[in-house]
């Protein structure tokens, strides 16, 4: 009995050694911070019913003119997966956010930190262009300035109005979940996932009603309600990173 | 002085002719533009560049001063009731409105004070275009009988508001209006183009949204049927030869919308467009270049007896 236990705890130290060793010292400074977990008082998640996504683009193109985004980077993919019986299936990839995030973990300068909400927020101050996080990310969600973005924005004003300033050449860049959208909402009452002006501008713009958003803290909220509801899933959940971006399969199939 | 220094030199008063030009030119091209911007309090237009200019361009801006409706509106005898529509903030007891076409407040309002800290509210709904686009002028009935509409789509998915257009998708364009069809319809698209119809040059909305009109022209207060279902009829107004031959029911979709389209345009495009700033820029560049070549020399000698005299000094 206590033989095996011992086994198993030092196999874990030898575990702990080598992450250790593979991801620097940074993680041993972070390790409070990316076990913190949940902690404000929204946590906000979005949902993408993959069974509704027509592959139209229209978030990826919302997204660039609200964050006014050089049209070479994307905030947000949608990828084409392939085909269940004879239907395209796409993924729409925004940020996962999540909830222990390895572009934290390796940022040298604390560029990249958790809010209280959960949303995995970019310093464009602090961010000194070593691109560690995107490496890190196992999602590519992340996506390096190499040149500053000036002129005109081709989605703009088809595709919304730009609320943010444009980063400046160096830094890495990601989606944001809307965070401008969500705190001025909240500002003025409003509840992010109902109603529009502070809700995520993928999800606005989404014609089929795809994208859900809302507070996992809320039972009551429409992401709560569709998860308890629904089969779903997480991309690459092996990882252990607990992203807050969550997938209803096409037609309750598998993982696609 | 050699040849490459004379060409330099003259390069160099061409630029500045060129410059002085563009930069004069300029100033008096912008002076007319602000014919349309009469405005409201908040003016929308400063920091919403971008949207104006796209709603300038389209028919919303030109609603009241648009020449086809000029003509039918005096035709009738100006009946107010045209305004509910035509125009923005129509006030019935005075016969008086705020401002020409259907502007940004027709559409935003109310508008608050304190914006952009507040955010102008945006009504992202079918009801919206439905104040003005509706029943007869629109054909409400089939629009609500759509897949699209039941699956809680708006008029904005496929419309862009400001410029009263299709939206167009990046790397769409080619297709012309089908390729808002084509992009979320992957599927439908698939054998589309190896079918004899697409090498005809039909198009989704050639079958998908026919035109109401009847016979002689589109009519004013028509549209296309927002049903999207393609039916026999369809079929017919291309076919009807094929079939039993030819019937009254069948009209050509296109020559009838070409009889409206050139007209309009031609209305858009009533004021012929001053010589381009950049016009002016280049001859006068000319100019310079051609002053400059010939000036060198003179150049020259006064530089050198003025770099003397220096030395001398
Ligand atoms: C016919 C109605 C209509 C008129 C007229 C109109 N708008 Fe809009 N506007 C909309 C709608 C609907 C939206 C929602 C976004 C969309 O669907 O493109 C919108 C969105 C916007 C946005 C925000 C886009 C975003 O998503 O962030 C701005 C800014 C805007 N309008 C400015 C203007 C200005 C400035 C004018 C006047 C020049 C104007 N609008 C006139 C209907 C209108
Ligand atoms: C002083 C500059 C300014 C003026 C004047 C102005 N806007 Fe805006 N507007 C903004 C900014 C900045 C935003 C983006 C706000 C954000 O989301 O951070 C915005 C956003 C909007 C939006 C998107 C919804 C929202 O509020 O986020 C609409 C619609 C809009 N404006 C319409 C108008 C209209 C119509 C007028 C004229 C009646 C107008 N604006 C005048 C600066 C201005
Ligand atoms: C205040 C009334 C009003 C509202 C609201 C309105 N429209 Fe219009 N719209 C008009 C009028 C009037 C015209 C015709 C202008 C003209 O050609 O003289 C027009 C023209 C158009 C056209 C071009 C028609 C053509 O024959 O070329 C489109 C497209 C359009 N509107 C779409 C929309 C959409 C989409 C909305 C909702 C976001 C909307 N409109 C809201 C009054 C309105
Ligand atoms: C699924 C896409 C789609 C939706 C949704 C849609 N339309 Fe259209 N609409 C079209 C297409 C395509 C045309 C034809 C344009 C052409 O043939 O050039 C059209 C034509 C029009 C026209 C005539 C303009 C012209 O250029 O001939 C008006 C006005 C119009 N639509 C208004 C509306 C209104 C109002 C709504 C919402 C109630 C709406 N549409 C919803 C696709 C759409
Ligand atoms: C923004 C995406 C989008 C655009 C743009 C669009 N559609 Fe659709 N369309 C849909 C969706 C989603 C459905 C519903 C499909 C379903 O329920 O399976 C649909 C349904 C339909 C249907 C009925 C299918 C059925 O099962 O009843 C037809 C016909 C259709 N669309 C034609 C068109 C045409 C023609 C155009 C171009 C003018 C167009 N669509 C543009 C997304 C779009
Ligand atoms: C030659 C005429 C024609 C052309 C061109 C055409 N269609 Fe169709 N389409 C039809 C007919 C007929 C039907 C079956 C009747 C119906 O349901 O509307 C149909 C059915 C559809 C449906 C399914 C409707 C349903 O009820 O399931 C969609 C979606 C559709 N078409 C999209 C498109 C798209 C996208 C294009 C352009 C790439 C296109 N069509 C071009 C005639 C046409
Ligand atoms: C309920 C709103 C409404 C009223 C009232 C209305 N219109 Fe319109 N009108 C529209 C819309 C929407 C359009 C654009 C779509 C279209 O062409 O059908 C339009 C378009 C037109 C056009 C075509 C302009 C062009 O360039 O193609 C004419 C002409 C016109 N209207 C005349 C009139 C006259 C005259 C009256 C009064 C007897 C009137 N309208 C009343 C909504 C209205
Ligand atoms: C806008 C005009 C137009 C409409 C609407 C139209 N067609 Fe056609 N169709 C054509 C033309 C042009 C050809 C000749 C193509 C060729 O010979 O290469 C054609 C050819 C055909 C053919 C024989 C060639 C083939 O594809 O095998 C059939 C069958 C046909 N059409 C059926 C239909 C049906 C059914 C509809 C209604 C759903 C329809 N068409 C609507 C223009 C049209």
């Amino acid at each position: 009995m206590s033989e095996t236990n011992l086994n198993r705890r030092d196999f874990l130290k030898l575990a702990g050694v080598s992450v250790a060793a593979i991801g620097g010292l940074q993680i041993y400074r972070r390790a409070e911070a990316s076990s913190g977990g949940p902690e404000g008082e929204h946590q906000w998640a979005m949902v993408v019913d993959q069974s509704r996504c027509t592959g139209c683009d229209y978030c990826t193109l919302a997204c660039r003119a609200h964050n006014d985004i050089n049209p070479e980077i994307s905030w947000n993919q949608v990828i084409e997966t392939g085909a269940i019986s004879g239907k395209q299936v796409y993924l729409a990839r925004p940020c996962m956010h999540c909830e222990h995030a390895p572009c934290v973990d390796v940022c040298p300068v604390q560029a990249s930190t958790y809010r209280p909400d959960g949303i995995v927020q970019m310093d464009y101050d602090r961010c000194i262009g070593c691109r560690y996080c995107e490496v890190a990310c196992p999602y590519g969600a992340r996506s390096f300035n190499w040149e500053a973005f000036t002129g005109r924005n081709p989605a703009v004003p088809q595709w919304g109005q730009p609320e943010v300033a444009r980063r400046p050449r160096g830094v890495v860049e990601k989606c944001s979940f809307c965070s401008q959208r969500i705190d001025r909402g909240l500002a003025l009452g409003l509840t992010p996932g109902i109603d529009p002006d502070a809700t995520p501008a993928c999800v606005v713009r989404c014609p089929t009603g795809a994208r859900i958003f809302g507070d996992l803290k809320d039972p009551e909220s429409n992401v709560s309600q569709l998860l308890r509801g629904h089969a779903s899933f997480r991309l690459r959940e092996d990882l252990g990173t607990r992203p807050r971006v969550y997938y209803l399969p096409p037609n309750g199939s598998p993982e696609a | 002085m050699n040849k490459r220094e004379r060409f330099a030199l003259a390069a160099v008063f061409a630029l500045l002719a060129a410059g002085v030009t563009l930069v004069m030119v300029q100033a008096k091209a912008e002076a007319p533009a602000p014919a349309v911007q009469e405005q409201e309090p908040l003016n929308c237009s400063e920091c919403h560049q971008d949207f104006q200019m796209e709603w300038a361009s389209g028919a919303h801006s030109s609603a009241t001063n648009d020449p086809i409706f000029a003509q039918a509106w005096a035709d009738q005898g100006q009946p107010g009731a045209c305004m509910v529509c035509h125009v923005t903030g129509y006030d019935p007891g005075t016969g008086t409105w705020e401002q020409d076409g259907v502007a940004c407040t027709a559409c935003h309002n109310p508008v608050p004070t304190n914006h952009p800290e507040e955010p102008m509210p945006v009504q992202d709904t079918t009801e919206l275009c439905g104040q003005c686009h509706s029943d007869a002028r629109f054909g409400w009935q089939e629009w609500q009988t759509s897949t699209h509409y039941q699956r809680g789509m708006d008029c904005t998915v496929c419309h862009d508001p400001h410029s009263a257009s299709l939206k167009n998708v990046e790397g769409l364009e080619a297709q012309g209006p089908s390729g808002l069809c084509v992009n979320c319809h992957r599927d439908y698209n698939m054998d589309f183009p190896y079918s004899n119809h697409a090498m005809a040059g039909l198009n989704c909305v050639d079958c998908h949204l026919r035109h109401f009109g009847s016979s002689g022209g589109r009519t004013i207060h028509t549209m296309p049927d927002h049903s999207f279902t393609a039916s026999l009829t369809s079929c017919t107004s291309c076919h009807d030869r094929e079939m039993h031959g030819p019937t009254d029911a069948a009209t050509g979709a296109e020559i009838t919308t070409q009889a409206v389209v050139p007209a309009t345009n031609g209305a858009l495009a009533e004021e012929p467009a001053p010589v381009s700033p950049y016009g002016f820029a280049g001859l006068a560049g000319l100019l310079g270049l051609a002053g400059g070549m010939v000036l060198a020399p003179w150049l020259e000698r006064a530089y050198r007896k003025l770099s003397q005299k220096e030395k001398s000094s």
